[in-house]
């Protein structure tokens, strides 16, 4: 408050009357100017308006009354007070000049306590009023400037008041509000909830958040998201207060998310469906050519020769090479639908290698090699996928008695990493690989060339299958080859696999 | 010589299994699970092969249908299937077949210790 420095404007013909009176608001603090005559003091008020009039109603020429009458045309009584100073008894004059728009009167002789007192609660009244203004002000422009909708509604339903936002969002002007109520921007779907929100307001709630849908003026929906307070006095409701945030499009994009993710579903789980019935409908007629290949190459009644037994052989080593096609195909197409999860158990380290070698013993006496088993006793048991790491593991020892003949194959288990890992190593002393090989290894169908898939056989995605589900196990699998020397294959997966390593839990 | 009843509905998978079993049990064939519900109450088997997709009723209903039966509620039941996808054993051994032998029949070895380890039980 600038109450005391504030600035008065002392307007009197008698220059004694002004002095005293100036004087001792001087000493109080106030900033005085002092006009002797009308003409002066309007000269005043237009160069340097001053807070606070103190008008004299005497005066020749220009009298108090017109002073204050043009004051007025100007200044409300808040803007600029006007204190008039009147001779002792004329009840006359105070009423016209309160009439014309004076804020208060003081009698000659002058009290000063009294005049002190009345410019101070004028003045008072000014700065509160000011304030009060500044404030409604702020207020306003809060709430025209939101971006939510802001409305106040009568007890009738009409708008008493509401924001920018609220005037565009729902496509109303001002002149629309006249005849508008509250239900005419409900959707009728949400009329009830409404109306029941209302209920709870009367019965007592401070307040209800409410998610409901309007219509703006066009008809069209929109979804908003807000809440309502209530004024009521003696029981009865005055108006409602709702703010509310339009979350149309929000509510569109989410349906359009939920839509999206239905949609990527549907087609994961159609993915999933034609891999199932590809697999059957393959394996139906493989059944009749490595069947009827087998059972007639026992040759039950001698009527086959040699070069039809030979044949006949032909078909049934196809006919199983087209499934092992069939069933690495699949495994990839599951691994890359994300299909294939992990069945993750804990097994036994050392009887889990015996079962891999028995199950190698064939193909590596194949081509007259010698498998050696390098096994630390006492290895315990490891958390993984038993059968995908066996897969793995005849993978590589098929591959590495493929490519050697009359050799050594050597297999290593050891743990490593304060045995937080277990290493499995395949060495060969087979024809090795080149750097340029090694790079497309674990690409699907990539054996080294033509001539070598014919010569070895094998479906060129034993490799990649593997890589993928040593990844899966959260492990990995490298190789180191000479040419003529041989080849090292390693596989290092976590002794114990998570869960989280497994990726895509939902198998078909 | 045991008795073993085949639902399939396939002719060249029913010859097969024919082929690679009649010289050493007794065979009863069915092509569909109606066929085969009416004829297993009177002709009762020592083991029943079921294939999975058959028209109208599949494996696993007439599975249901005769484990239902106090009759056939112990009688060994293999699933002889092309369905051999990742998960399908644990599956269909999971819903009560006791067997479980994937299509194309790779080695009939395959089949006669499926069938003889359930018979000898």
């Amino acid at each position: 408050m600038t109450k005391n420095t504030a600035h008065l404007l002392i307007v009197d013909d008698h220059e004694m009357n002004r002095q005293v009176l100036g004087l001792r608001l001087e000493k109080k603090g106030y900033r005085i100017t002092e006009a002797e005559s009308g003409q002066q003091a309007l000269n005043h008020i237009a160069n340097e308006p001053p807070e606070l009039v103190l008008l004299d109603i005497m005066m020749p020429e220009i009298d108090g009354y017109e002073i204050l009458a043009r004051i007025r045309q100007q200044y409300s009584p808040t803007e600029m007070p006007v204190i008039m100073v009147t001779a002792k008894d004329m009840s006359q004059d105070v009423v016209r000049a309160l009439e014309l728009g004076a804020n208060d009167y003081v009698t000659k002789p002058v009290d000063f306590a009294v005049t002190l007192a009345r410019i101070q609660s004028q003045l008072s009244l000014k700065h509160s009023e000011a304030a009060l203004k500044e404030s409604e002000e702020r207020y306003r422009d809060l709430f025209e400037n939101a971006h939510d909708l802001i409305q106040i509604v009568d007890a009738d339903g009409k708008f008493l008041f509401v924001n920018q936002a609220w005037r565009e969002t729902l496509g109303y002007i001002d002149e629309d509000l006249t005849d508008l109520t509250i239900w005419d921007i409900i959707d009728p779907r949400s009329k009830t909830q409404c109306i029941r929100a209302f209920k709870r307001l009367m019965g007592g709630t401070p307040s209800e958040q409410i998610e409901t849908t309007f219509v703006n003026k066009s008809g069209q929906p929109v979804d908003v998201d807000g809440s309502v307070t209530l004024r009521k006095s003696n029981g009865k409701a005055i108006a409602t207060r709702g703010i509310f945030r339009d979350i149309t499009l929000q509510k569109a994009m989410m349906a359009d998310l939920e839509e999206s993710k239905k949609n990527a579903e549907d087609a994961n789980q159609a993915k999933s469906q034609f891999l199932a019935s590809m697999s059957h409908e393959l394996r139906t007629p493989l059944n009749s050519v490595i069947g009827f290949s087998n059972v007639l190459l026992k040759n039950k009644n001698g009527h086959l020769d040699k070069k039809e037994l030979s044949q006949l052989e032909r078909i049934q080593r196809n006919g199983k090479h087209l499934l092992s096609l069939i069933n690495d195909v699949l495994d990839l197409s599951k691994i890359e639908a994300g299909k294939m999860e992990l069945e993750l158990h804990s097994f036994d380290v050392k009887e889990f290698i015996d079962d891999v070698v028995s199950g190698s013993q064939p193909l590596i006496a194949k081509n007259k090699n010698v498998l050696e088993v390098v096994i630390t006793p006492d290895l315990g048991e490891i958390y993984a996928d038993e059968t995908r790491l066996k897969q793995c593991l005849l993978n590589l020892l098929s591959n590495a008695s493929k490519f050697t003949e009359n050799g050594k194959i050597v297999l290593t288990v050891s743990f490593m990493k304060n045995n937080d890992w277990i290493q499995f190593e395949v060495r060969d002393t087979g024809i090795g690989m080149d750097q340029k090989t090694i790079d497309g290894l674990f690409q699907p169908f990539t054996q080294a060339d033509t001539s070598t898939a014919r010569k070895y056989g094998g479906t060129g995605l034993g490799l990649t299958i593997s890589h993928h589900f040593c990844n899966m196990m959260g492990g990995d699998i490298s190789v180191a080859s000479t040419p003529g020397e041989g080849s090292v294959f390693t596989i290092a997966i976590p002794a114990q696999v998570s869960i989280d390593s497994s990726k895509n839990p939902n198998a078909s | 010589m045991k008795k073993i009843a085949v639902v399939e509905d396939n002719p060249d998978n029913l010859m097969l299994v024919e082929a690679l079993l009649e010289d050493d049990y007794e065979l009863q064939t069915y092509e569909s699970g109606k066929e085969a519900l009416a004829g297993l109450q009177t002709n009762k088997p020592d083991l029943i092969l079921l294939d999975i997709s058959l028209p109208e009723m599949d494996g696993t209903q007439i599975l249901a249908a005769l484990r239902a039966n106090p009759e056939f509620a112990q009688l060994p039941i293999i699933a002889l299937t092309a369905h051999a996808m990742a998960s399908d054993r644990e599956k269909y051994l999971g819903m009560g077949f006791d067997g479980y032998v994937t299509k194309p029949i790779e080695d009939e070895s395959i089949l006669f210790d499926a069938i003889e380890t359930l018979l000898t039980d």
